[in-house]
């Protein structure tokens, strides 16, 4: 009878912590989610911005709830191939990012793509957009 | 180059990224680094990242034609962070608590106590202050970031602009409250009516500017930077609901001091020119003090004319109804009277439509055209002064010159 309650005891921990964990997980996966949803939503806001875009690699992408604003850390390349990395700044529903680090002005020419941008996200999905 | 409000609020989100404890800490917050906002870009003059008690701070001036021009700066403070234990004990500790100076971080070794973001808030500020002593400085932070930047502007006399901030009159010292009684228009605390944690504490410094944003009480989205909304020009969007008419009317008011400080701006840099005012200076000073005054008089009256309009147009409906109410009451007393049977009792009681409806109807319209025509006037005042200015600058190369 003892080692019986035991199992049941063990059972239901490891049904809790199942729960838990699970739980976990699916906050995590529902907030990789909204990540990569900004992230795409970012892009042709960031075609409006710059010239010349070939590619876009998402590098780092957080979401501040005390501002409502998402930062994010990309590596955009032109179509001469050269690359610079910058953070900017970006309001789900807005038209313009809100504000970005300048690196390298030959690189990030203020003007708009209207060419496919190859881009990469930071859970490393690719699409063209 | 006019630094804008939505510049303050972008500001004010990027100060945030100093914070190391910040999950994507940024690298490229530091000094020498450029921001570009919009259409105006900036360079960051000094940062501190304080892990002693979780004050993350910023200093920027506008690049004017490729040069760095600090005659104008910017000071932005971070808010909560909230993975940051030490920015919460500021908010309990400073924000609610109001302990100006200090703050006890309990810890498995005991209390330990540090100075207080207040105080290095402005231990940064003196410095800046120091290191650019003829520039003028304006103060700018969001929650937290604009409870110590108010704090920091009314100690120093500075103008500020932020959002969704505590107000820090509790902790302000006596020259810094006097100093207030007179000049509350310098500083700007964009508060959104249904933000119940920036809208804490009052408003004691008079920096509040309560709008109603249309969206609910949910204090998670109404305490967000990014409800704010700017228009082309950079300038907070306020939607025409009339809960906004006060605040209107106030940021009419400060956006007038705003304008007449940099006027004396404007005459510091001529006077030092050229050790007088020539004539042209003067005059262009004068127009500029006249066009500040009559733009912003023209605003706020605009804000109090639609009031008064609203009022008018309520009356005239009003008039009508009563007419309306009256005449059913009528028909419901005579069933077997004719409709002009019934107005000629009415009329015989001295209640006619020409009296009711008509006269008060005429009596409103006529003021409404005055207010509207007054509302007209204001504006062409406005657009004379301006292009009297225009003509000016144009005639005068130097002058163009020095203002340019």
């Amino acid at each position: 009878m003892k080692k019986k309650r035991w199992i049941t005891a063990f059972v239901v921990f490891l049904v809790v912590v199942g729960i838990g964990v699970g739980g976990k997980m699916y906050m995590e996966n529902k907030k990789a989610k909204e990540i990569h949803e900004a992230e795409k939503l970012s892009v042709p806001v960031l075609k409006n911005t710059f010239e010349g875009i070939k590619s876009v690699e998402f590098k780092a992408t957080d979401y501040n709830q005390m501002t409502g604003f998402y930062t994010m850390v990309v590596e955009m390349t032109d179509k001469k191939d050269q690359s610079v990395q910058f953070h900017f700044s970006y309001i789900i529903g807005e038209e313009e990012i809100g504000a970005y680090s300048v690196k390298d002005e030959d690189i990030q020419k203020e003007g708009q793509t209207t060419t496919t941008v190859h881009v990469i996200y930071s859970d490393k999905v690719e699409e063209e957009l | 180059m006019s630094i804008t409000e939505k510049d303050f609020n972008g500001l004010s989100n990027e100060v945030y990224l100093v914070d190391e404890k910040h999950d994507k800490y940024n690298p490229d917050i530091k000094a020498g680094e450029k921001i570009k906002i919009g259409k105006n870009e900036y360079e960051i003059l000094k940062v501190e990242d304080n892990t002693t008690n979780g004050m993350q701070a910023m200093a920027v001036a506008p690049i004017v034609n490729g040069k760095v021009d600090t005659s104008q700066v910017v000071i932005a403070y971070a808010g909560t962070n909230f993975s940051d234990n030490l920015d919460k004990l500021a908010d309990t500790s400073t924000v609610i608590g109001g302990n100006k100076d200090a703050m006890s971080i309990p810890g498995w070794w005991g209390v330990k106590t540090v100075d207080s973001q207040a105080l290095t808030a402005q231990q940064f500020a003196a410095e800046i202050k120091k290191k650019y002593p003829s520039a003028d400085i304006t103060t700018t932070g969001h929650s937290l970031g604009q409870f110590l930047a108010l704090y920091v502007a009314a100690e120093n006399q500075w103008s500020n602009i932020g959002f969704n901030g505590p107000d820090p009159y509790k902790i302000l010292s006596e020259d810094a409250k006097k100093w207030l009684k007179d000049n509350s228009g310098r500083l700007t605390n964009y508060r959104n009516k249904g933000d119940m944690i920036g809208n804490f504490g009052g408003n004691g410094t008079g920096a509040e500017v309560l709008i109603d944003m249309a969206m609910g009480n949910n204090p998670l989205d109404c305490h967000q930077l990014s409800a704010w909304k700017f228009d082309e020009s950079g300038n907070l969007i306020i939607s025409d609901l009339e809960t906004n008419k006060e605040a209107q009317r106030i940021i009419a008011e400060k956006r007038m001091y705003a304008r007449i400080i940099g006027l004396t701006l404007i005459k510091d840099k001529l006077l030092s020119s050229g050790g007088g005012l020539s004539a042209n200076e003067a005059i262009f000073l004068d127009d500029s003090q006249a066009l500040a005054a009559v733009e912003s008089a023209s605003e706020a009256m605009k804000a109090g004319l639609s009031s008064v309009l609203k009022i008018y147009q309520d009356a005239i409906t009003e008039a009508e109804k009563v007419w309306q109410d009256g005449l059913s009451k009528a028909r419901s007393i005579g069933t077997d009277l004719s409709e002009n049977e019934i107005e000629a009792a009415l009329a015989a009681g001295g209640a006619t439509k020409a009296d009711i409806v008509d006269s008060p109807t005429a009596f409103y319209e006529e003021k409404i055209n005055k207010a509207k025509q007054l509302g007209e006037s204001f504006d062409s005042l406005a657009k004379d002064i301006k292009a009297g200015i225009d003509k000016l600058v144009q005639s005068d190369k130097e002058l163009a010159s020095q203002i340019g």
